[in-house]
């Protein structure tokens, strides 16, 4: 759903759900489809389907997703099925791991990154602290 | 056979060369019924099972949003909801109407015309605590928490308004990120405070610390706490091919 971190806002008519700016979530947030943050919130994130977290958003949670576009602050955990997009406002104090992945140049990532394969197996574990990169990294 | 339901306010002079037209129509259309004044009737749901008991099936509230949720609630009520799978609920407004902005009914000549075309969805009625709304409810936001489905809570310091939607109104289905069917078993909460929020739920409950109130389709307004869901009734509506709905 999500081809690139400008084309992702376009995509507000196929969310299924939406967090405006203006809201705070407490709780598990185990959402139906496609989900779009760009509010404040802290629990857990849970979709089978696309999350963008935009740039204004801070998100204290463990996130798991099929495929994810973050701009914005994440704390807690990301595990993401196929490609993670990590747009240059983007900040992820946490372990990372996902299929494939973008990194652009500014982006942040402060923890324990590591690789997938298809069957979900994680390989080439590394760490990584305070990246600032420019380089797209795939499987 | 046709039961068209009129309000107390058409008795005023002002209204008498619209009902005029629309009885003239529906004549020419050979849609002719049985017509009942809510005026005359001390018991609304007495005479309209009456009715139904006589052979009634297409009914054809005659007035405005406030008549079409009287009689809405009337055929919910327990001895007439027996029936409504066979009855036809059609509305003809006489003002502007949000409800029937909604079903694709954009005046009063039109809903004559969508009467005898007789175009037909089944809509689900929501239920907040133990009443009932077809189209919307709404809020303000300002210190009331938000409950979606027992797993998470949300609130906002902003004064905007929040909605909890069924079938959207026409105005506001012009606002949301896209269409919603009603009958989908889903009810959908909108919020528009410095951008969108839309989230789809089975069950959605408001409190609040302060008294505070939900007003559920423009006209009856309920204490909360408030838990909304879909019910398991539904009505057969007429509707235009135009309608906002899925």
């Amino acid at each position: 759903m999500f081809g690139n971190k400008d084309k992702s806002f376009e995509n507000i008519k196929d969310a299924e759900t939406v967090i405006g700016p203006s809201i705070k979530v407490k709780g598990n947030f185990h959402g139906k489809g496609s989900i779009i943050i760009d509010g404040y919130l802290e629990g857990s994130i849970k979709t089978d389907s696309s999350l963008l977290i935009g740039e204004k958003a801070k998100v204290k949670a463990n996130v798991k997703a099929k495929e994810a576009v973050i701009n914005g602050t994440v704390d807690g955990n990301v595990n993401i099925d196929k490609s993670l997009s990590l747009g240059k406002t983007a900040s992820v104090k946490g372990d990372v791991v996902c299929l494939e992945i973008s990194i652009e140049k500014g982006a942040k990532i402060n923890g324990n990154f590591a690789m997938h394969s298809e069957n979900g197996e994680e390989k080439n574990k590394k760490q990584a602290v305070a990246t600032n990169t420019d380089k797209n990294i795939s499987k | 056979m046709h039961l068209y339901i009129y309000d107390d306010f058409l008795e005023k002079s002002k209204y008498s060369k619209t009902i005029n037209k629309i009885e003239t129509r529906i004549t020419d259309l050979g849609l002719n019924g049985k017509i009942i004044r809510l005026n005359n009737l001390n018991n609304v749901e007495g005479a309209i099972w009456g009715e139904i008991k006589r052979g009634a099936r297409t009914l054809v509230v005659v007035g405005n949003d406030s008549t079409f949720n009287k009689i809405l609630k009337t055929l919910l009520a327990k001895e007439v909801s027996f029936f409504l799978g066979d009855i036809f609920l059609a509305y003809i407004p006489i003002e502007s109407s949000q409800i029937a902005l909604s079903l694709g009914i954009h005046s009063h000549s039109d809903a004559c015309n969508i009467l005898l075309a007789r175009r037909n969805e089944n809509i689900k009625v929501a239920k907040a605590n133990d009443s009932y709304f077809l189209s919307q409810a709404h809020t303000l936001l300002k210190d009331v928490l938000i409950d979606i489905d027992g797993n998470y809570k949300l609130n906002s310091d902003d004064k905007s308004t929040a909605y909890i939607i069924n079938m959207p109104s026409f105005e506001l289905a012009k606002m949301l990120p896209k269409k919603i069917d009603p009958r989908d078993n889903y009810l959908h909460l909108y919020i528009n405070s410095r951008g969108i929020s839309f989230i789809p739920a089975k069950k959605i409950t408001l409190s609040s610390v302060d008294k505070n109130y939900i007003t559920l389709d423009n006209s009856n307004k309920i204490e909360l706490p408030c838990s909304l869901s879909m019910s398991d009734k539904e009505v057969k509506l007429i509707v235009g091919k135009n309608r906002v709905f899925i």
